[in-house]
């Protein structure tokens, strides 16, 4: 398999912008020329970068360029063409395999430039979850990806930063599809009682910068899992049947994500957490767990500022429990 | 559909700066007319893509545009803005009452007002409490990214 590692350009995305919602219509060098602003060449040097990239734009030499859609590139540009976020995917990198996309992220992090780039994979040879537990990915059908924020006011706990990743692309799930979607704390994305999705944040101290990682089961089906998650697992495409473009959902993914930034930095995550208690299956239930080794259970309450879970014990004694200090989280009723 | 007809058809896509015409007339008639060499109009739509996230600004996130200085001068009066680009809507349905009227009181957490974006919904809230001075967009408009949406009096 051909190893390719694409960058999006403001070149590109503007060609597609237009040659996007117009497949096997032609346009002549002109009019793309005089609507996008681009100098001949430019175009010319575009178009044949994105050909080489996988997205056909093709000539007929009596009407001009026309573009034949292919559904299964997942390219930066058709990403970037949907977004209009600020800085969220200002720079856009897709790769068809890598261990992870944090690994690739975290190359990344010494780029001063590093703020809002997204790293995505068609596939994942070493996906991981919390604690390192193997994240499955078939080729091409899934979402993969980790961005890198850099934040320098205030000093956001990892554990919010991850409610307010998941509530955002849970709140995408169902207000623009309608899907049952709900969260199972901390970072599950379920439906249907099955995994959907999670979502990973770590901190890389070094760079002050954020990675924030998510994994969104899409078109695959329980045959591309391994044996043991078949039964746990759900995706997009068992859930709802529909034209499901991974591209369209990166972007509003991204774009859901950015747009509450500033409600976050305001409210210090109360909004997050009322949108979290309103898809939570987690609260007001009883729960088993292992907690520094320790098995336990408990009935759950509520989550506090930081995103902690707190509950009281079977043993009477309340508990605020961070995503790194459990394992194992079963919901009993 | 007569010669004629078809003859008109044809002078028409000849004369006009049309690439392709194709009609369909009943059940089993169908007339395409196709001029070589010559372009497709560009659709009307290029006028509408909404504004690409280039060039990026540079990081923090810009601040929202200057407020009016009407506006400025007026420390009791607060102006909600749009905290991203979309649509406006004043109600959780199009048959559902609004979230607020003018003169309304809210808290803040009253939910204000809906922005779409990409099939999106986002609830914003007052953040602030007081009384609906002024609804600044209408129904169904798109906003830009620090738009005032809403002039509430303060508490």
């Amino acid at each position: 398999m051909e190893l390719r590692f694409l960058n999006n350009s403001y070149e590109k995305t503007s060609l597609l912008r237009f040659f996007d919602p117009n497949p096997l219509r032609c346009f002549s060098l002109e009019q793309i020329a005089s609507k996008s602003g681009l100098s001949y060449e430019t175009i010319v040097n575009a178009i044949a970068q994105l050909n080489q990239e996988g997205i056909r734009i093709l000539y007929r030499p009596e009407n001009g360029y026309f573009y034949e859609p292919r559904e299964t590139i997942l390219h930066p540009d058709k990403i970037t063409l949907h977004l209009f976020t600020r800085w969220w995917g200002r720079r856009v990198i897709t790769v068809d395999q890598i261990s992870s996309t944090i690994d690739l992220a975290k190359t990344l992090a010494i780029d001063p430039e590093r703020h809002g780039t997204v790293c995505i994979a068609n596939a994942q040879s070493k996906g991981r979850g919390r604690y390192g537990n193997a994240w499955a990915s078939p080729q091409g059908k899934d979402i993969l990806l980790t961005f890198l924020i850099v934040h320098e006011g205030w000093d956001i706990p990892v554990s919010l930063l991850s409610l307010y990743t998941v509530v955002s692309v849970v709140r995408v799930l169902d207000t623009a599809y309608g899907l049952p979607v709900a969260i199972k704390w901390p970072n599950d994305i379920v439906a249907e009682g099955r995994k959907l999705g999670g979502v990973l944040v770590e901190r890389d101290e070094s760079s002050n910068s954020f990675l924030i990682s998510l994994g969104l089961n899409v078109h695959s089906r329980p045959c591309d899992w391994p044996r043991e998650i078949r039964d746990v697992g759900v995706s997009l495409s068992m859930l709802k049947e529909d034209h499901w473009e991974r591209d369209y959902l990166i972007a509003q993914c991204g774009a859901t994500w950015e747009t509450q930034w500033e409600t976050l930095m305001q409210d210090k995550g109360e909004t997050v957490r009322d949108y979290w208690n309103r898809y939570s299956t987690t609260l007001g239930k009883t729960v088993s767990f292992l907690y520094r080794g320790r098995q336990l259970s408990g009935f759950t309450k509520t989550i506090d500022q930081e995103g902690r879970l707190l509950l009281l014990t079977d043993e009477g004694r309340d508990l605020a429990l961070l995503p790194e200090e459990v394992r194992s989280l079963r919901i009993l009723e | 559909m007569d010669f004629e007809f078809i003859e008109r058809v044809v002078r028409l896509v000849e004369e006009a700066e049309i690439a392709e015409l194709e009609l369909e007339s009943g059940d089993d008639l169908r007339l395409v007319v196709k001029k070589s060499g010559s372009y497709i109009a560009a659709p009307a739509m290029y006028t509408q893509t909404i504004p690409s996230g280039y060039p990026p600004p540079s990081y923090p996130v810009a601040a929202p545009p200057a407020a009016a200085k009407e506006e400025a001068v007026d420390a009791s009066i607060h102006v909600i803005r749009a905290p991203m680009v979309g649509t406006f809507y004043r109600a959780p349905a199009p048959d559902a009452p609004s979230f607020v009227e003018t003169g309304a009181a809210v808290q803040d957490n009253t939910v204000v007002c809906i922005l779409e974006a990409m099939k999106v919904m986002n609830e914003i809230k007052a953040g602030i409490s007081g009384k609906v001075l002024e609804i600044l967009v209408e129904n169904g408009q798109p906003v830009e990214y620090g738009q005032p949406l809403f002039k509430i009096k303060k508490n």
